[in-house]
């Protein structure tokens, strides 16, 4: 692990439990960071009646 | 049958129909054609010809014996290795499903069999119709027949590979970002993504269960409609199907433009970085409909970025899921682009996919509204003709933003058509995407700028093979 065991990235590796080669390790690293900057915009508030678009739909597939 | 490009499906038909051409020989000359340009277009991982040619026979006894099933009776077509075929293997093209053999049909699979085509063979595509262009996977990757040293687009690259090289008229492609569509794109054919839920994904492997959609490519907008014939209607054993009615495809292909709306989002183009020619082809096809009677007006979609989190956020943590297990205790025996988009999945929190899911229905109810006044959108769906293969990105992470992901998110129908060529000889394409469940009006619009455009008529010479 070309990197501080500490760091963000490497947390996420041990959690995702994979492993990724030395000769990777940056190349991924790079794509994690660019990653979560493209979703900052997930951060941006929501109403709470912003419900998810995938929700149990009961009524669906019931027929015999 | 002459050594050129196959029929296309509605000419095929109305010529078996004539008792003109016969199945026989039809899947005779898709086979011949399919084992000249193979070895170097590599569209086909496996060719099927003893089970076509025992099809092809009993369509022709059938036909003869007056028992026509209908228009693609006896017409040859190619599944996307991703689509189980009962008796025949299912790889991804993937070393991790060499040995995979499908116990039965998927469900498109057994509504084109009882339609009465012919398979031909199973089609080349990116490993679990993710990933990229790989050299270190046991199948080549499909060529682009235009130019083979360009990228043929993805996943669906066997199919647009064997459609636009005049092998089949019909190959079935999936589409979870683009797949369908950005194939279609760079190979010059025509690519139909339709509603989430209008096509069974039953027995096609799945990359991400909320976005994966089935479709068909061919050559012309007609095909597409008469291919969506067979292909579309709940089915049961398919989560995600909807209980939605079918429409007749053809009712209307050939009413023209006169009164729609099409909502032309330049700016969203313009966002997505398209280049030069590709947004010259464009402002043309909004100038062909305008002439053909439509009323074409600017509207305006929600930032790209917005989609784009939304899509990644959903299609990497639900396809980290699927292949989690494989990816911690196997992970050699994925292609080294499949193996590091996949893992980027592992890294996203539950936090990020909910609000994901819920940014997806906000976007979704934002282009529904537009719906409110038009009838179809055209948009751009890659930035340019294909780049060369060597350039690709086959990076973890793609840095070009895609445009085509959009209509994964909100599940609207998109099929995408060739409007043009670039200089280099490439094609160019646009982007029609309708009302959910509207799928016909997007083929009538498709079928009326196809008509008046006159683009089909051109093929790749594949002069260069």
């Amino acid at each position: 692990m070309p990197d501080d065991p500490n760091s963000e990235f490497a947390a996420a590796v041990r959690r995702a439990g994979v492993t990724i080669p030395d000769d990777r390790w940056q190349a991924m690293r790079e794509a994690y960071y660019g990653m979560q900057a493209l979703l900052k915009v997930l951060d941006d508030p929501l109403a709470y009646e912003d419900e998810p678009a995938v929700l149990p739909r009961y009524d669906m597939g019931a027929k015999p | 049958m002459s050594a050129g490009p196959l029929p296309t499906l509605a000419a095929a038909g109305r010529r078996i129909a004539a008792g003109e051409l016969s199945p026989v020989a039809l899947t005779e000359a898709a086979l011949a054609r399919a084992e000249t340009l193979n070895p170097k277009l590599h569209a086909f991982i496996e060719i099927t010809a003893e089970r076509a040619r025992a099809a092809a026979l009993r369509a022709e006894r059938e036909i003869a014996g007056g028992r026509r099933r209908g228009p693609l009776h006896g017409i040859p077509y190619g599944l996307k290795d991703i689509y189980d075929a009962a008796g025949l293997r299912t790889t991804a093209h993937s070393r991790l499903l060499l040995d995979n053999v499908a116990a039965g049909d998927a469900e498109t699979t057994a509504r084109l069999e009882a339609a009465g085509m012919i398979l031909i063979g199973k089609l080349a595509t990116h490993e679990f119709a993710t990933g990229g262009p790989a050299f270190d996977l046991p199948f080549p990757p499909a060529r682009n027949p235009w130019n083979p040293a360009h990228f043929t687009g993805g996943s669906s690259s066997g199919s647009s590979t064997a459609v636009a090289a005049g092998i089949l008229p019909l190959a079935m492609g999936s589409d979870t970002g683009g797949s369908i569509r950005l194939p279609a794109a760079y190979c010059g054919t025509v690519g139909l993504k339709p509603t989430y839920g209008r096509v069974s994904r039953r027995g096609v492997a799945p990359l991400c269960y909320s976005l994966d959609t089935t479709g068909p490519l061919t050559w012309t907008v007609e095909d597409a409609a008469l291919a969506l014939q067979v292909l579309a209607g709940h089915d049961p054993r398919d989560p995600g199907s909807a209980e939605v009615p079918v429409p007749d495809y053809r009712a209307w292909l050939r009413d023209g433009v006169t009164g729609l709306r099409i909502g032309y989002c330049r700016a969203f183009n313009e966002d997505g970085e398209v280049g030069p020619e590709q947004a010259s082809a464009l402002d043309r096809t909004a100038q062909t409909l305008a002439q053909l009677g439509a009323e074409v007006s600017e509207v305006a979609l929600p930032p790209n970025a917005q989609f784009q989190a939304c899509a990644r956020t959903i299609s990497h943590s639900e396809s980290f899921a699927i292949h989690a297990r494989d990816l911690r205790t196997r992970p050699e025996l994925y292609a080294r682009v499949t193996r590091e988009r996949l893992m980027l999945g592992g890294f996203l929190t539950a936090t990020q996919y909910v609000q994901a899911q819920r940014l997806r229905r906000i976007l979704t109810r934002k282009v529904d509204a537009l719906f409110e006044s038009c009838d179809v959108l055209l948009t751009a769906i890659v930035p340019g003709p294909a780049p060369v293969l060597e350039e690709t990105d086959d990076g973890p992470w793609r840095r070009q933003q895609p445009l085509a992901s959009v209509f994964n998110v909100t599940g609207h129908p998109a099929m995408a058509q060739p409007c043009g060529f670039a200089e280099s000889g490439l094609p160019l394409s646009a982007q029609f995407v309708g009302r959910a469940f509207d799928e016909a009006t997007v083929l009538q619009v498709g079928q009326a700028y196809e008509h008046a455009a006159g683009w089909v008529e051109k093929r790749p010479t594949l002069a260069t093979l």
